[in-house]
C-alpha cells in the first residue's frame, strides 16, 4: 500500500458508523476521478503528436516541449558541440570550409546521429570502373566493435518531430554557417510564445492591444482621398500616362491639381527629374493628331484604383490556422517590446508627430515579426562556386555537405560552365509554415499582407500583394490623417516590402531603381480597400481575436454589445 | 507529368480556370534533379487532387513567360491559384515534403 492509501485508510479507520457508507461513496467518487484523469492523461500522451510533454502528476500542467529538449542528452551535446566550434570559428570568420565542416558534422550528428567526430567518407568512386574489376573490399574490425556497442539513441531529428524543438535544432546551427549564408536574422521565438506551441498559439484575453478606434476615424471620411491629392503629393499612375518615365507597369506621379475628375502632373524619373509631357518609351514626345505636345493627365479613378488596390491575392489573418495566430502574437510580442502597446490604446495625449512615429513603429514591428521570426531555405543555402586559387576548397564542402544526407543542390537556371552548387538544407530540419519557421521569400510576403490587412489597414497604411513577379513583394500606401481642422489628409509615404534573402522595406522609387516591385498587379477588377469600413472592421477583427472584448460588452441579460 | 507551354500557363493563370490551384515544375532536360522534382511534385499534386504540369525553362517559347516570373533556379517549383503565385520553391526535397508545401500553402490538412 503507498503512502497516500495509508494515509486515506487512517482517515477513514474511525469510521464504523452510519455515516461511513457516504464516506465510502465520496471515497470511490475520489478514485472514479483520478482514474478519469489518469485515463485522460494517457489518451493525451498517445495522441499523434503529442508524446512527452506531460509530468508525472496526474493532472499536472504539461510542460512545455522547448523545456523538455533542454533535458535530451544529444540536444545537450549537439549544444555543447556548437558553443566549442563557435569559439574556434570566431577567430577563423574568413574560413568558409572550416565552417562548413562544423556546420555539416553537427547537421550530419542531427540527422543520423553519427558522431561529430567520425570521418566523412570519401566521394563516391566514378561509375565508369574497370570491366571485371571488383569493388574495394573493407578490412576492417569495426563491425565487430560495433556489436560491442550499446545501441545508438534515435538521432534528434527523427526524434523530434515538433515544430518548435525542430526550430530550436536549426537555430543551434545557423551560427556555424558561413557568414554569406548567414545574411538574414532568424531569431527564437520569445519565450513565453514558444511555450503555447503545444496549443496552436490559442488566442487569450489580453494578447492583443485594444487599439482606439481614434486611428482609423479618419479613414471614415468621404472625401478622404480627393483631399490627399493636394499639389506636391506623389502617387502611383498607369504606364500608359507617360511610357518613358515608367518602371515595369506604373509609374510615379507628382500631382499639380486635379479638378473634373483628372489628375495632371509630372512624372517622376528615376534619377529624380520631372518631365511634365508625355513621351513615348523612347523619350520622343507623344502628340496628339494636330501635333501638339500633350500634358500627363490620369482619370482620377485611376490613381484611386492603384492607392486602393488590395491586388488579387487580399486577405486578411485568419486565426483559425495556427500559423496566422502565430505571427499575429509575435507581432504584438514586438508591439509590447517597443513600448507601442500603449499608445495605441491610449493615444489622445500623442501630437500628430508622435502619432504618425508609431504607425511607422507598427509597421516596421509588423516587418520584423515575419523577416526575423522565419527563415528562407534560399537564404541561408550555401553558395559554392569555383574561382582562381580556390585549392578546390568548394568542391571540398560540397563532399561534406553531401555526406549529411541532408543537403540537396538547387541548380541555378543560368547555366555555369564551372564547378557551382547552392546548398539548400533548411527543407530537411523543418517543415514549411511560419510557427515552424520555413516560410519562402513569396510566403513571408503573404503572411505580411495578410498581417497588414488587418492590423494596419485599419491605421491607414494599405497593402497591395500579388506582384505579377511572383516575388511576393507587397505594396505599402501610408494615409495620414489630417495634422489640423486646416490642413487635409496625406499620402505620407508608398513602400515596398520585400522578403528576400535579406528583407528589405524601403520607398518605392528606391526599389525600382533595384528593378524590384515593377510588376504591380493589375488594379482593373481587384478586390479594393473600404476605407469607410476601416473603423468597424478594426473592431470585428479585435473582437474576434480577443475573447475578452466580446466578454466586456455582455450585460446581464445576456444581449451582447 | 505533362509538359506544358508558357502561351498554356498564361491562359490558365489569367483566364476563367485561374482559381484552381496549379503546381508548375520549371524543368530542364536531362537533369535528374529536374526529374527528381517532377516526380515528388506529381505525387504530392495528385494527392491533393490538383493538376500539375512541367515547363522546360529552355525552350525560346518559354522564355518570356520564365522572365517575367524571374525564375533563378531550374527546376523551380510554383503553386498558382487565382492568378497569383501563392508559393515558390528552388526544387523540391521529396515527395513527402512536397505533400507538406502544397497543405501549407493551400492551407489543407495534410
Amino acid at each position: 500500500m503507498s503512502t497516500r492509501d495509508e494515509t486515506v485508510a487512517e482517515k477513514l479507520e474511525p469510521l464504523d458508523g452510519p455515516g461511513a457508507a457516504d464516506f465510502a461513496d465520496v471515497d470511490k467518487d475520489l478514485d472514479d476521478e483520478i482514474a478519469r484523469t489518469l485515463a485522460d492523461e494517457l489518451r493525451r500522451s498517445a495522441a499523434p503528436g503529442r508524446g512527452g510533454p506531460h509530468d508525472t502528476v496526474p493532472g499536472a500542467a504539461a510542460r512545455p516541449r522547448a523545456a523538455l529538449l533542454l533535458e535530451d542528452e544529444a540536444f545537450a551535446q549537439l549544444a555543447a558541440f556548437v558553443e566549442a566550434q563557435r569559439a574556434v570559428l570566431l577567430d577563423r570568420a574568413w574560413d568558409n570550409l572550416a565552417h562548413i565542416d562544423a556546420f555539416a558534422r553537427a547537421l550530419r550528428f542531427s540527422v543520423s546521429a553519427t558522431p561529430f567526430d567520425a570521418p566523412f567518407p570519401p566521394p563516391e568512386p566514378a561509375p565508369n570502373r574497370a570491366p571485371g574489376s571488383s569493388p574495394p573490399t573493407l578490412l576492417s574490425s569495426e563491425p565487430i566493435e560495433r556489436a560491442s556497442l550499446p545501441p545508438t539513441p534515435a538521432p534528434l531529428l527523427s526524434r523530434m518531430q515538433d515544430d518548435v524543438e525542430r526550430r530550436r535544432i536549426a537555430e543551434l546551427l545557423i551560427p556555424l554557417l558561413p557568414a554569406s549564408a548567414r545574411t538574414r536574422a532568424f531569431e527564437p521565438l520569445p519565450a513565453a510564445l514558444a511555450e503555447r506551441a503545444d496549443e496552436g498559439f490559442a488566442l487569450r484575453a489580453g494578447d492583443l492591444p485594444r487599439i482606439s478606434p481614434l486611428w482609423s476615424a479618419h479613414l471614415a471620411d468621404e472625401g478622404l482621398i480627393a483631399r490627399a491629392l493636394s499639389s506636391g503629393t506623389r502617387v502611383l499612375a498607369p504606364r500608359a500616362a507617360c511610357p518613358f518615365a515608367a518602371r515595369g507597369t506604373a509609374l510615379c506621379l507628382v500631382v499639380e491639381e486635379h479638378k473634373d475628375g483628372m489628375v495632371r502632373g509630372r512624372a517622376r524619373l528615376p534619377d529624380g527629374s520631372l518631365v511634365d509631357i508625355r513621351r513615348g518609351p523612347d523619350g520622343a514626345p507623344l502628340r496628339t493628331v494636330d501635333g501638339k505636345e500633350q500634358p500627363i493627365e490620369v482619370p482620377l479613378d485611376a490613381i484611386v484604383a492603384l492607392l486602393l488596390g488590395a491586388g488579387p491575392d487580399a486577405r486578411g489573418l485568419d486565426l483559425r490556422f495556427s500559423d496566422d495566430r502565430c505571427v499575429l502574437l509575435v507581432y504584438a510580442a514586438l508591439l509590447q517590446e517597443r513600448a507601442l502597446w500603449e499608445p495605441l490604446e491610449r493615444p489622445d495625449a500623442l501630437t500628430f508627430d508622435e502619432r504618425q512615429a508609431l504607425v511607422r513603429g507598427c509597421v516596421r514591428a509588423a516587418f520584423d515579426a515575419v523577416a526575423r521570426f522565419s527563415l528562407d531555405p534560399l537564404a541561408c543555402a550555401i553558395s559554392l562556386e569555383k574561382h582562381d586559387g580556390d585549392l578546390d576548397w568548394p568542391e571540398r564542402a560540397w563532399a561534406l555537405l553531401v555526406g549529411t544526407g541532408a543537403v540537396r543542390d538547387a541548380p541555378a537556371r543560368a547555366l555555369r560552365p564551372t564547378f557551382a552548387r547552392t546548398a539548400v538544407w533548411l527543407d530537411a530540419v523543418l517543415p514549411p509554415g511560419f510557427g515552424a519557421g520555413r516560410v519562402s521569400a513569396v510566403a513571408a510576403g503573404r503572411a505580411f499582407a495578410r498581417l497588414v490587412t488587418s492590423v494596419l489597414a485599419p491605421l491607414g497604411v494599405l497593402p497591395c500583394s500579388g506582384f505579377k513577379d511572383g516575388s511576393g513583394s507587397v505594396l505599402l500606401h501610408t494615409l495620414a490623417p489630417p495634422a489640423d481642422a486646416d490642413s487635409a489628409p496625406a499620402l505620407v509615404s508608398i513602400e515596398l516590402a520585400t522578403f528576400g534573402p535579406v528583407p528589405i522595406l524601403e520607398p518605392l522609387e528606391d526599389a525600382w531603381r533595384a528593378g524590384r516591385g515593377t510588376l504591380l498587379p493589375d488594379s482593373r477588377g481587384q478586390p479594393q480597400h473600404d476605407l469607410a469600413a476601416m473603423p468597424s472592421f478594426l473592431g470585428f477583427f479585435l473582437e474576434a481575436a480577443d475573447p475578452s472584448w466580446a466578454a466586456l460588452g455582455d450585460t446581464p441579460d445576456g444581449a451582447s454589445r | 507529368m505533362r509538359q506544358s507551354t508558357a502561351l498554356e500557363l498564361r491562359a490558365r493563370t489569367t483566364g476563367n480556370s485561374a482559381a484552381a490551384p496549379l503546381v508548375v515544375v520549371l524543368t530542364r532536360r536531362r537533369a535528374p534533379e529536374s526529374d527528381a522534382a517532377v516526380r515528388a511534385c506529381d505525387h504530392a499534386a495528385e494527392s491533393f487532387g490538383i493538376d500539375a504540369v512541367a515547363l522546360d525553362v529552355d525552350a525560346t517559347d518559354n522564355l518570356a513567360f520564365v522572365d517575367e516570373l524571374q525564375v533563378r533556379f531550374a527546376p523551380e517549383v510554383l503553386l498558382f491559384s487565382r492568378g497569383v503565385v501563392l508559393d515558390r520553391a528552388a526544387g523540391m526535397r521529396d515527395a513527402e515534403d512536397a505533400f507538406a508545401w502544397i497543405a501549407s500553402t493551400l492551407r489543407k490538412p495534410a
